[in-house]
């Protein structure tokens, strides 16, 4: 299952509330729900937010991958496995890279194909439902009213279409300057459409096939024009903007202080030069 | 040694402290403790008291002291630090030392407290657990032995590498004992532990079999299913090893080792504990926000510290967790019966940890009176659920057993009131012991008892004017004026001559003297005497009342899930053995009471 939305809109809520309600039910506690029916689990694993474990001084992408691997290793298939933002502590694409493949490993690979909640804000992890069959994509419903971004915080099918962290980080408050050309930045990536199958050899021809259908149904219904496509690795999108990106996606204005948040406004300054 | 001259004091100090390394001794001098040397720089430094100097054989040797009933403020904040503290007292007073023909008293360490072992409550949270695990490795087997010796749990697993993570997640130790040649080849992630070494000795042979056995007073280890483990026998038998050697006593109310059985529940590993946020949040390690702040709804300590252990170790099989629903149902359903059992569990002392402190000694009068109300509640919360019909409501009801003979025999002895001290005396109640009895009357009224001799001696003897008057150099005598000099009995012994009168004394006199001089001390050491007998009487019943303080812990938690599932209107989930999870309309159980009402519905299917 994987959970698309913005950023704030409350992916990492229903996953804590998803584990927490299955582990109060095997406690012997009621839970807080409508009703419920829980299938039995034998291990509960999260992979959760990005910033714990700084103060030890691993790296978090470090701390990020051990997590992962302890996850892959240890999973049954009575397991039930909450992954949030796994790979943002690395490059996009990159991140984009690993969470899609860890994705693939956990549907594929029977002894580890546990109950899974992949929260993401790369929708283009929305692509595997049409791949896999016991893949679903949900999303946490939001409005946009006069470009600002109001949350319903209701988790419906289907995936979103939009991770609308400009808006957010408008929202908490940076300026319009960096706002005006985020939005510039956007609009020039989203032009470049990201391709993911050509970098990935080994899922099968049908698949292949499969998801090309599925990428040309979301794009016409993202409404993108489909300029020319463009290779994962073969980036030929200004360095700077990039770089610019990468330390916006990484940022989660929730775990901001008003000081980091002032010193990230400078790096993103001193970055476009 | 250095050859320079020690003082007597300080060359006891070296010998004892020798005998404790790596712990802070606290060597009592008179009104005070002191430490000498790098103990005095670190206590000075660690506790913001004064460092001086101290003259030693013509060396300066620094030191640092605060006065004796400062020891209950001072001690815990050096052990919440870390350190292990040794309280070394005088075992005996100058007076007896003179005699003995010492110089100085002899002294002797009479407690040692760390982190992980302690029956302070100056030190432990009500409701949490204070673990200390001992780790033996024996290849890729690692043997493991954890206690709570403030309630007595003593737990044995062996368990592999990958396992011990989540082991040490679940138990939260506050002191782990290793080998001491391993010390410096643990990985990383033991050092945010509090680690202790111990010589490698102890963890060879059979000694820790034989500790175990000799201490359980068993041939064997079967009766607790843990004859198998015998890699976690080495852990266990350096753990209880440790534990004797720091508190000095015998540690009667560690009645039973059980297997700690990873595979009857959930694994969680650390990062999941920690993300849940189930009893740390991960903002900054307090409570607030944690689901445990949610679910406690316990109404006594030993239940607020089984929840936290129920929620660190879901369970992974239907028919336990089916009775635990249906146990939280019948008293979610019974809104009258919840009501009354939560009242009357309030009402109901620390079992566990009460009867540590009367089996280890460390305990007083009020201890035991606390225990006696506590037992008392029993058959008035039993009352309550005893006709219920759910299984595990029954079980508890049975296990929940009357001790009415403990109950009686400490309110027969105990004062409804009694005082913190059990040296002092005014413990025991009247007309409970003849003696003492007569004792106190002689301590409480000893110049009437005198003036009823007097009355009597004066009507024997037919001398109106006798008096009986009391000097230091021979303490209570009879006078009698010359007029009647001849009218003295044979049996008054003359012991001086005034101008006018005659002193005397009689063997009778002397004796109620002697009675009433020493009627207080008597009548304390008698006190105290009585007191430990019925202490040790109580400490009997250890094992009983450790499995009633286990069976109202487990109501508690059962209440309390109920209690919490009717305030915050939760559901009561199915449980299936079956692959699909789905839940409709879920809430965070934390969020949901920070955020307001329409702003938290999810729903969720999903398989």
């Amino acid at each position: 299952m994987i959970i698309t939305g913005p950023n704030m809109a409350g992916k990492s809520i229903i996953l804590r509330q998803t584990g927490l309600i299955v582990l109060l039910a095997q406690v012997g506690s009621f839970v807080p729900a409508e009703s419920a029916s829980i299938g039995l689990v034998d291990k509960i694993f999260t992979r959760v937010g990005a910033s714990d474990n700084l103060a030890a001084g691993e790296s978090t992408f470090l701390v990020e991958m051990n997590e992962a691997a302890n996850i892959l290793n240890n999973a049954t298939p009575r397991s039930l496995i909450l992954l949030d933002e796994v790979g943002r502590g690395t490059s996009t694409f990159d991140g984009l890279s690993i969470a899609w493949s860890l994705a693939e490993y956990l549907h594929n690979h029977a002894p580890v194909a546990a109950k899974t909640l992949f929260a993401t804000h790369y929708h283009e992890l929305n692509e595997l439902e049409q791949m896999y069959e016991r893949i679903r994509n949900f999303n946490v419903q939001v409005k946009e009213h006069n470009g600002k971004v109001i949350f319903l915080r209701k988790l419906i099918p289907g995936g979103a279409d939009h991770s609308y962290g400009i808006q957010v980080a408008n929202m908490a408050g940076l300026p319009e300057i960096v706002i005006n050309r985020a939005k510039e930045i956007l609009s020039n990536l989203e032009s470049h459409s990201l391709d993911i199958t050509n970098s990935n050899g080994t899922v099968e021809s049908k698949a292949i096939q499969q998801k090309e259908a599925a990428k040309q149904l979301s794009n016409s219904i993202e409404k993108q024009s489909e300029i020319e496509q463009m290779n994962l690795f073969a980036t030929h999108v200004d360095p700077r903007l990039e770089t610019l990106i990468n330390k916006l996606e990484a940022t989660d204005p929730n775990r901001m202080t008003p000081i980091e948040a002032l010193m990230l406004i400078t790096e993103l300054k001193r970055v476009l030069g | 040694m250095t050859a320079r001259k020690q003082t007597p004091l300080m060359r006891q100090y070296e010998e004892i402290k020798g005998q404790y390394p790596g712990t802070i001794l606290l060597f009592r001098v008179g009104d005070f403790y002191e430490t000498f040397s790098d103990d005095a720089i670190l206590v000075s430094k660690e506790l913001g008291i004064t460092l001086t100097k101290r003259n030693n054989g013509g060396d300066q040797t620094p030191l640092a002291g605060f006065p004796y009933h400062a020891l209950d403020n001072y001690l815990p904040k050096l052990v919440k630090r870390g350190y292990k503290v040794a309280v070394c007292d005088q075992t005996e007073s100058p007076e007896e030392a003179k005699k003995a023909g010492r110089k100085i008293v002899e002294r002797d360490v009479t407690e040692i407290t760390t982190p992980g072992v302690t029956l302070s409550e100056n030190l432990l949270q009500h409701n949490r657990n204070n673990y200390i695990i001992s780790l033996f490795w024996a290849g890729p087997l690692i043997g493991v032995a954890f206690s709570d010796i403030s309630t007595g749990e003593f737990g044995l697993s062996e368990v592999n590498e990958a396992q011990l993570d989540s082991l040490l997640a679940a138990i939260q130790p506050s002191e782990v004992l290793i080998q001491a040649k391993l010390k410096n080849k643990l990985a990383d992630a033991f050092h945010q532990f509090n680690i202790t070494t111990i010589d490698d000795w102890v963890f060879e042979g059979d000694y820790g079999y034989k500790t175990l056995i000799d201490h359980f007073k068993t041939h064997s280890l079967k009766g607790f299913g843990v004859e198998e483990l015998e890699v976690a026998q080495v852990a266990a038998g350096a753990l209880l090893h440790y534990m004797k050697e720091t508190q000095k006593a015998y540690l009667r109310h560690l009645r039973r080792l059980y297997a700690y059985e990873s595979n009857e529940f959930m694994s969680l590993d650390p990062a999941t504990k920690r993300n849940l946020e189930l009893t740390t949040s991960m903002q900054e390690g307090g409570t607030e926000g944690t689901l445990i702040s949610i679910m406690d709804e316990t109404c006594t300590a030993m239940g607020g510290r089984l929840l936290r252990r129920w929620i660190m170790r879901p369970l992974k099989r239907i028919t336990p967790i089916q009775h635990r629903l249906d146990a939280v149902d019948e008293l979610f359903a019974n809104h009258q019966i919840r009501a009354t059992i939560r009242e009357e569990l309030d009402q109901i002392g620390d079992l566990e940890r009460l009867i540590s402190r009367i089996c280890v000694g460390r305990t007083n009068a009020r201890d035991l009176k606390q225990i006696e109300r506590s037992l008392a509640q029993i058959p008035k919360v039993k009352s309550q659920f005893a006709n219920r019909e759910t299984e595990l409501l029954q079980d508890i009801a049975k296990r929940l057993k009357l001790l009415i003979e403990v109950q009686d025999r400490v309110s027969k002895t105990i004062v409804d009131e009694p005082p913190i001290s059990i040296r002092d005396g005014n413990m025991i109640r009247e007309g409970l012991h003849v003696e003492l009895d007569e004792i106190r009357e002689i301590a409480r009224n000893g110049k009437d008892y005198i003036a009823r001799i007097k009355d009597q001696l004066s009507e024997e003897s037919g001398i109106p004017s006798l008096k009986i008057g009391y000097n230091k150099v021979f303490g209570y005598y009879i006078e009698v004026t010359n007029v009647h000099k001849d009218k003295v009995p044979e049996h008054f012994i003359r012991k001086q001559t005034l101008v006018n009168a005659e002193r005397y004394i009689t063997p009778e006199l002397k004796e109620v003297e002697e009675k009433v001089l020493s009627a207080e001390d008597r009548s304390k050491a008698l006190e105290y005497k009585l007191f430990e007998e019925l202490r040790l009487f109580v400490a009997e019943y250890a094992d009983d009342i450790q499995q009633i303080a286990q069976a109202l812990a487990q109501l508690d938690c059962l209440q309390s899930f109920a209690e919490v599932a009717f305030k915050n209107n939760y559901a009561k989930p199915e449980i299936r053995d079956a692959e699909h999870i789905d839940i409709k309309k879920g809430r965070h159980p934390v969020v949901e009471k920070s955020l307001p009402l329409g702003n938290r519905l999810y729903q969720m299917t999903f398989c």
